[in-house]
């Protein structure tokens, strides 16, 4: 058989994914994941008389219990594969990818389960997160020195 | 590599299906259909056990036979270490384990087949199952993570499918089979399994027609394991441009078969795994042979022999297919 050949053939009949509807969606759902964010923060100012450091915090331990939750109730992977990317990329996913790991290793155990693989995605996140956090903070010291 | 067989034939089938499988066109052919993925287990490893165990138990109670008299139980599955075989198969004189992904249910027939027609046994108890969670855990992502799926992506199928071969004469005969190669066609995107697979399909379909002589008009249904809808259009386009191979409205594929794909939009491209295409063989095709509104089929089971491990290190994705002939009797 010739790979070619092949290749041609198979791009005849290749699935036709969505990716410009999917773009849109996940922008306006990512957006309004973002506005529900500053609305928490602004109410949480203006309300309670947080400081404005504080009341990210609290949103994004929010946002955190809110991704986790859902998982836990099994639905968050539904509302994914309705409002796509745009619940995976903000905090929401990162605690989606935790808790999911983590519940389908806990019949494992604690250890060997639980702890050896709750990471197994968010790993990545943390990893370069650090990686790229210090190589900016780095160019950022070099260019404007440390205030 | 094409076996005529003499004195082999397909005794009795049992199937036992998940959800997803039940909501398809094809239930009512199914002889026992869970409601629930878990299958009132704690994990998704036992509960693709539990499909095991009812299949080998109902299969039991249609034939009325002991679990002792199975001289050899072939079985196979998706898990590592083929863990849904090894922990839920509990009866027969002997077991042997095969591997073939998708693949492994025709594999099993074969590899029966042979020792049932050269005396060696008397009869053989083929097992094979799949589960979407306990596979999709392995393969891909945790089970509740909510990845969006590609279209060309396709659905492990839940279920536990057996067959029991022997001399004693049924309604269905195993006439031939043909062992497929592994085919390396350079493909990588394991999102994409029909693309992969096609290859193997048009590689051993094309082996099987030299070596025994036949036609497509031959045979009265050619069915393919799990290429669904993308695949399958592969390999009928393939073949029309450069073999003299005509597919026509004989041709079906199992992936496609089991599910509608109209309403049930998560099942994307079709369904997969081992179980998938001994569900739609072992109850709607057996059924329609007994029943002689199909004489003769030729059923080419496909496997991705597909692993995450050698996908990371940058390697492709080998595919096989292994085809068998039924013929009703």
């Amino acid at each position: 058989m010739n790979k070619t050949q092949y290749e041609v053939i198979a791009n005849r009949h290749k699935a036709v994914e969505n990716k410009f509807s999917n773009s849109i969606i996940s922008f306006f759902s990512g957006g309004l994941v973002g506005l529900l964010g500053e609305g928490i923060i602004e109410i949480l100012c203006n309300y309670y008389s947080y400081a404005r450091d504080d009341a990210s915090t609290i949103m994004i331990v929010f946002f955190i219990f809110i991704g986790s939750f859902f998982t836990a109730l099994g639905f968050f992977d539904n509302l994914v594969s309705i409002f796509k990317c745009g619940l995976l990329i903000p905090i929401t996913g990162f605690a989606h990818s935790m808790t999911s790991s983590a519940m389908d290793y806990r019949k494992e155990g604690l250890i060997y389960g639980i702890g050896s693989n709750m990471f197994k995605l968010a790993g990545n996140v943390i990893l370069y997160g650090i990686i790229s956090a210090w190589f900016f903070g780095t160019i950022r010291y070099l260019i404007g020195g440390l205030t | 590599m094409t076996f005529h067989f003499q004195n082999v034939y397909i005794e009795e089938t049992s199937t036992v299906c998940g959800p997803y499988e039940k909501q398809g066109p094809l239930r009512r052919y199914f002889d026992q259909c869970y409601d629930d993925l878990s299958i009132g287990e704690d994990s998704w490893e036992k509960s693709e056990i539990r499909l095991v165990r009812d299949a080998i138990d109902i299969l039991f109670r249609k034939t009325e036979t002991s679990k002792e008299k199975v001289d050899v139980v072939v079985g196979g599955d998706l898990l590592n270490q083929i863990t849904a075989s090894t922990y839920g198969i509990d009866c027969g004189k002997s077991f042997v384990g095969v591997y073939g992904a998708c693949s492994t249910c025709v594999l099993e027939l074969i590899l029966s087949s042979c020792l049932i027609d050269s005396h060696h046994i008397n009869n053989a108890l083929c097992v094979v199952s799949s589960h979407n969670m306990s596979s999709e855990k392995q393969f891909r992502y945790p089970t509740e993570y909510g990845i969006p799926r590609k279209n060309s992506s396709t659905f492990t199928a839940t279920g536990g499918a057996c067959a029991l071969l022997s001399h004693s004469k049924s309604g269905v005969r195993i006439d031939c089979a043909t062992l497929g190669k592994m085919i390396d066609m350079g493909q990588n995107d394991p999102n994409d399994m029909g693309r992969v697979m096609a290859p193997s399909v048009i590689d051993t379909i094309t082996k099987h027609f030299k070596e025994t002589g036949r036609k497509v008009t031959d045979y009265d249904l050619i069915l393919t394991g799990d290429l669904g809808l993308y695949g399958q259009e592969i390999v009928k386009d393939y073949l029309r441009s450069y073999s003299d191979i005509y597919l026509d409205d004989s041709y079906q594929d199992c992936g496609v078969l089991l599910y509608d794909l109209k309403k049930q939009k998560n099942i994307k491209a079709g369904g997969s795994g081992p179980v998938c295409s001994a569900l739609v063989v072992y109850s709607y095709i057996y059924s329609l042979m007994k029943r002689k509104k199909l004489k003769r089929v030729l059923f080419l089971a496909t496997g991705a022999l597909f692993s995450p491990t050698m996908i990371h290190q940058g390697n492709n994705i080998k595919s096989i297919c292994h085809a068998i002939s039924l013929e009703a009797i």
